[in-house]
């Protein structure tokens, strides 16, 4: 048995940390709650609450009051129903200030309890805002509730993961919290731990109920809840002033584009204009969706002669074939895309698009011929 | 007259063939023993029934029926094609029509036998208008899939593995299926044998108790090939008292079993006619006389051999034969592939078929005419299992043993009253062996704590407080909670091979297509660089083995020669636990490493199968951490006593026989499967110096079968002294030391000399 730790136990069974455990001589601010759960109250100054409009983030907005920042630590990563949620953290905006709830358990036996007092602060008409909580926290809940007999089913979620690839995904090496906060918000943590060793140190204060080593998680915890709004915040600022915006302007403008928001051409001739040619297909896709073929077309030249672009040459190749009716134009690319298929030194008659060039070059020679005899 | 029939008065004709049969057994025919369908048996179920020409059923179909609606747990054993899967489809369709809610889970032991049955039901199930959802759940499984089957699938078809790693650690998501599951339906359960077996039971028992966390309590119902005790096996998986069924009411055609030595090519040098072309040559000559054709062949490489070598003589006929097909089927084929070929043998547009023993288990291929083993299956329940493949319900069959030149086949195709005589093999499984129980415990905890008083296996608290030693569990408030980040199930395999595979791809000409894949383990055997592999009979070259991607690329190819490699496993003594003098002899437990190297390769020409050449092979060492027993006949030890008295020349294969007594006998005390022990014989031993005998543990890590040699080898050396002196053969058999070539008898007698040495060590004074 291993019987060390500063605080004796009144547990028959001896081991720590007991009913007995004082967390808050250590650690102020924690008061007990229940036999083995014990809650934290802060309230920290907070930016003020920006107008949640109608954003591809929150189709419907919603006033600062409605989020709810909620985040979950773990005693592992990979789920499953014997990873435990020991520290439950739940945020809300209260006037200027966001008030942020920890609830920790300090022993297993304790795990019900927790969850209930869990469970009255989990408001249903809330947005629930996390971070990677759609397939993990929420998870871990899930099965936190089951296996106690209890039952909750979330509603509706804004996971920032998913945005934050979205915006931040190609210039980021990781997509992790801690790099949106350093890289992003220009607000790097200072006296962090990794998450990695989160579950040790809890196994540590299990096995020796010294709690002080806990602090650095609670701290962290916290941190992640606060960041969760100011993540939020940002992300709103970005979606409302996209052109100026620090953020990968393919990515920025598709999904504008997808969601039925402004701005998403501007920001596709941006993106077109550092290189990237996804942007251009995708802005040529849609200027033929909305019938407009001048632009359409200059788009697909430019490519053609900027970047020498296969793809955007067969689509002016189209172009002129049908709707300009320009045949020797067509004919004049195709022929190109032809010499140059036998030039790369590759066999050009394993590749697919290879017999749609020759077939579309055979049938533009039939369409010349038979606009010849009439 | 059929034209088996025909065919089977010509061979009986035939004097050339007539010269090799040493056995021919006719097994009459029985009728069949029919009932009618159950009253209460839901219309939906019988229209589908009868709209497939079921009008009745067979009586132990109708008696599983009845043993599951009064609550019984059901083992049922009937050969192949005597309609097993409809003992439990049954019952169970007809329950989960009658319930609103009720669930079941269908385990088999492969990935391919889940697709089959998952075919099949949804042929009874889409057949008509029965609203049962099924879903086959396991790796291959897309995650989109995964959510609907967890919730919505009344029927769940998967492997253990998967409930192992995916099912039951995540069981909070399966809680609809779970709170309502009614059956449980484990097929093939003579597979659970020995080790994997001993894993099976612990995964019983966390299926049982997450069952009962969500308020279930399933029945069980099991099936089996022919083995030795099924009951016995059943119960003891189960732990539980099930019905067993063994009265097959299926009818029986009439069988032919014939016994085939390959003439001697070579009298003086006793070297016959190759197993590959002899099984070509009969294969043959059955496809042309319109006869349908399993061979079954004992490995990859010959199964490709045998259906190239059979399509090439049929090709060369200018008559209607070469309209005969014929396909090569084994594991690493496309799922695509060999549902295609199964499709084609159970429809009759493939006539033949040559497999590995991927076909001896349940999946459907219809009915065959005959049966071709090529060489012996290795065990007596699988021979029955392949000569069982042949014949359809009231119609004639064959199955012929074509011998191969290894002892054994030799043995058997001289004695074949050892295999009539012989039943088939026992299966044990010893669930509470320490490591086992250890491994699936933890597993137990993570799923759900532990209350004080509740039992898993054996001294459940003693585990408990053992691994809360280990810091992996917390005891608190009278209950153990798992208190590790890791996720255990991952860690521990059910089966000695990884499941890791390396794909196939086809890069000729710049495709870049997946044509099948292998194991690992295999892979580095037989897709090294420069190998030639066949896949449905198209040769092709690798150009590289991948191991660290798995992927192996491949190239067509023609060329006149196949490739075999060259194994060579060596062992080598990590550290020595304890060693003390025992039972005469000195005895060390060790961990060991069980290096397997592959560095050269034979190119073999096709038909002659001469030896043209050789190439190198730069592969990674294939290593397994295991624990081993050595036995060391040390010369100042009674036994090292005992064995200087062998004659020098007999030394060597002595201590090999020996060792393969130990094979024999050990599992019995074990409770384990032959094949999951090691053996090998030094008979002067790097490490030891002195002769020895390395016992190991086929599964990496160590399963306890070292240890438990230890402490049954008071018990293991008289077991051997008697079966060798009570077996009724009289050189030696497969049973005993294994047989002997020559038969040589007198002085020269391996059995003589085996029973002299253990009689000179002292064996039988303790007997």
């Amino acid at each position: 048995m291993k019987e060390q730790g500063a605080i004796p136990s009144a547990q028959p069974d001896g081991r720590r940390p007991g009913k007995s455990l004082i967390l808050d001589e250590l650690l102020p601010g924690w008061k007990r709650v229940g036999d083995y759960v014990w809650l934290h109250e802060s309230l920290l100054p907070s930016a003020a609450a920006p107008v949640f409009d109608s954003s591809p983030l929150l189709a419907h907005g919603a006033k600062a009051e409605d989020f709810l920042y909620y985040d979950v630590e773990t005693t592992g990563l990979s789920g499953g129903a014997g990873t435990i949620a020991f520290l439950v953290g739940i945020g809300r905006a209260e006037g200027k200030k966001l008030k942020i709830e920890q609830l920790f358990l300090s022993d297993y036996p304790g795990e019900r309890e927790f969850l209930e007092h869990l469970l009255v602060r989990l408001r249903k008409d809330s947005v629930y805002v996390s971070y990677n909580g759609k397939s993990f926290d929420s998870q871990i809940l899930r099965t936190r509730f089951i296996m106690n007999g209890m039952r909750y089913t979330f509603p509706s979620q804004l996971d920032l993961l998913h945005p934050a690839r979205r915006l931040f995904g190609s210039l980021l090496e990781s997509c992790r919290l801690g790099s949106i906060e350093e890289f992003i918000l220009d607000t790097p943590r200072v006296d962090d731990i990794p998450s990695s060793e989160v579950p040790e140190i809890y196994f540590r204060f299990l096995d020796t109920g010294d709690p002080a080593p806990l602090k650095s998680v609670f701290d962290h915890h916290l941190q992640d809840i606060a960041s969760l709004k100011r993540v939020l915040v940002h992300m709103q600022k970005v979606l409302r002033d996209p052109l100026h915006a620090h953020a990968d302007p393919y990515r920025l403008g598709r999904w504008l584009l997808e969601a039925g928001y402004e701005h998403w051409e501007v920001l596709l001739r941006r993106a077109l204009g550092e290189g990237s040619r996804q942007a251009g297909y995708l802005l040529g896709r849609q200027l033929k969706r909305e019938g407009r073929w001048c632009a359409a077309e200059a788009l697909w030249r430019d490519m053609r002669e900027r970047l020498n672009d296969y793809r955007a040459s067969v689509e002016l190749a189209m172009l002129y074939e049908h709707r300009v009716k320009d045949l020797s134009r067509s004919l004049v690319i195709v022929e190109e895309l032809i010499d140059k298929s036998r030039s790369d030194g590759t066999d050009p008659t394993k590749d697919r698009s290879w017999d749609l060039l020759v077939h579309r070059k055979q049938r533009l020679l039939k369409k010349i011929k038979r606009a010849a005899k009439s | 007259m059929s034209k088996l029939d025909e065919t089977i008065a010509k061979l009986e004709l035939d004097s050339g063939f007539m010269s090799s049969v040493t056995h021919w057994e006719r097994v009459s025919a029985t009728g069949g023993d029919f009932r009618d369908f159950p009253e209460n048996l839901d219309l939906r179920i019988r229209e589908i029934l009868e709209k497939r020409g079921v009008t009745r059923l067979y009586s132990h179909q109708f008696t599983a029926y009845h043993e599951v609606q009064k609550g019984n747990d059901v083992v049922v054993v009937t050969p192949t094609a005597s309609g097993k899967t409809l003992c439990y489809n049954l019952p169970v369709l007809q329950n989960l029509l009658q319930s609103a809610d009720g669930r079941a889970l269908y385990l088999f032991p492969t990935k391919a036998l889940s697709q089959d049955q998952q075919s099949e039901l949804n042929e009874v199930v889409l057949g008509g208008e029965v609203p049962v959802k099924i879903f086959t759940y396991d790796g291959d499984t897309p995650s989109s899939v995964r959510v609907s089957a967890r919730d919505t699938g009344r029927i769940v078809i998967t492997n253990p593995d998967m409930l192992h790693t995916g099912i039951l650690p995540n069981h909070p998501k399966w809680i609809k299926f779970l709170s309502s599951l009614r059956f449980v339906i484990i097929d093939e359960i003579h597979i659970y044998r020995g080790v994997f077996g001993s894993h099976m039971t612990n995964l019983v028992r966390r299926l049982k108790r997450i069952a009962e966390f969500y308020g279930s309590k399933p029945q069980f119902f099991c099936s089996s090939a022919t083995i030795g005790n099924p009951l016995e096996l059943s119960s003891r998986i189960l732990e539980r008292s099930p019905v067993l069924i063994d009265q097959n009411g299926a009818p029986r055609g009439e069988k032919h079993m014939i016994f085939y030595n390959p003439p001697l090519v070579d009298a003086v040098q006793g070297i016959r006619r190759g197993v590959v072309n002899e099984s070509r040559r009969l294969a043959v000559k059955l496809l042309e006389g319109g006869i349908k054709t399993i061979v079954f062949a004992r490995s990859r490489v010959r199964t490709e051999l045998i259906a190239t070598y059979i399509n090439k003589s049929l090709a060369n006929i200018y008559t209607e034969n070469s309209r005969i097909r014929v396909e090569a089927y084994r594991g690493g084929y496309l799922p695509s592939e060999r549902r295609e070929i199964e499709r084609g043998l159970r429809e009759g547009t493939i006539h033949g078929v040559v497999s590995t023993n991927a076909l001896e288990l349940g999946i459907d291929i219809g009915g065959l005419d005959a049966a071709i083993l090529a060489g012996f299956p290795g065990s007596i329940a699988s021979t029955w299992q392949q000569a069982g493949r042949s014949g359809r319900r009231n119609a004639l069959s064959v199955a012929v043993f074509i011998a191969s030149a290894s002892p054994l086949d030799q043995f058997l195709i001289r004695h074949p009253e050892y295999f009539f005589g012989t039943s088939p093999e026992s299966g044990w499984v010893d669930p509470n062996n320490l490591f086992i129980l250890l491994d699936h415990l933890k597993c137990a905890v993570f799923e759900a704590p532990f209350e004080r008083g509740e039992a898993f296996g054996e001294e459940t608290e003693e585990l408990l407080d053992h691994l809360e030693e280990h810091g992996v569990v917390r005891r608190s408030a009278e209950r153990w909670y798992w208190s590790d980040r890791s996720y255990p199930s991952e860690q521990i395999s059910l089966r000695s091979a990884t499941s890791e595979n390396v794909v196939i791809i086809n890069q000729t000409k710049g495709k870049n297509d997946v044509i099948g894949e292998m194991d690992r383990v295999s892979a580095m055997q037989f897709l090294f660089d420069g190998a030639v592999y066949i896949h449905r009979g198209d040769q092709f070259m690798v150009t590289r083995l991948d191991l660290e991607n798995h992927k192996c690329y491949v190239e067509e190819a023609g060329l006149n020669y196949f490739t075999d490699s060259i194994v060579k496993t060596d062992i080598k003594v990590l550290h020595v636990d304890s060693e003390e003098d025992r039972v005469g002899m000195s005895v060390l437990l060790s961990d060991v490493l069980v290096r397997q190297e592959i560095a050269k390769f034979k190119k073999i020409r096709y038909q002659t199968h001469e030896n043209v050449g050789y190439g190198d092979i730069s592969l990674p060492e294939e290593e397994m951490h295991t624990r081993s027993a050595i036995l060391v006949f040390g010369e100042n030890t009674r036994a090292g006593q005992a064995f200087l008295g062998v004659k020098p020349e007999l030394k060597e294969e002595i201590l090999g026989r020996l060792g393969t007594l130990v094979k024999n006998v050990a599992p019995v005390f074990l409770l384990c499967e032959s094949s999951d022990i090691g053996i090998a014989e030094r008979l002067k031993d790097v490490y030891t110096h002195h002769p020895s005998i390395y016992i190991y543990d086929m599964y990496p890590g160590g399963t306890g079968l070292s240890e438990g040699l230890l402490n049954n080898l008071e018990k293991i050396f008289p077991a051997c002294y008697e079966l060798v002196s009570a077996c009724s053969c009289s050189s030696g058999c497969p049973s005993c030391i294994g047989p002997d070539p020559e038969d040589n008898r007198g002085s020269d007698s391996r059995k003589t000399a085996i029973l002299d040495f253990l009689k000179r060590y002292g064996v039988e004074v303790t007997v």
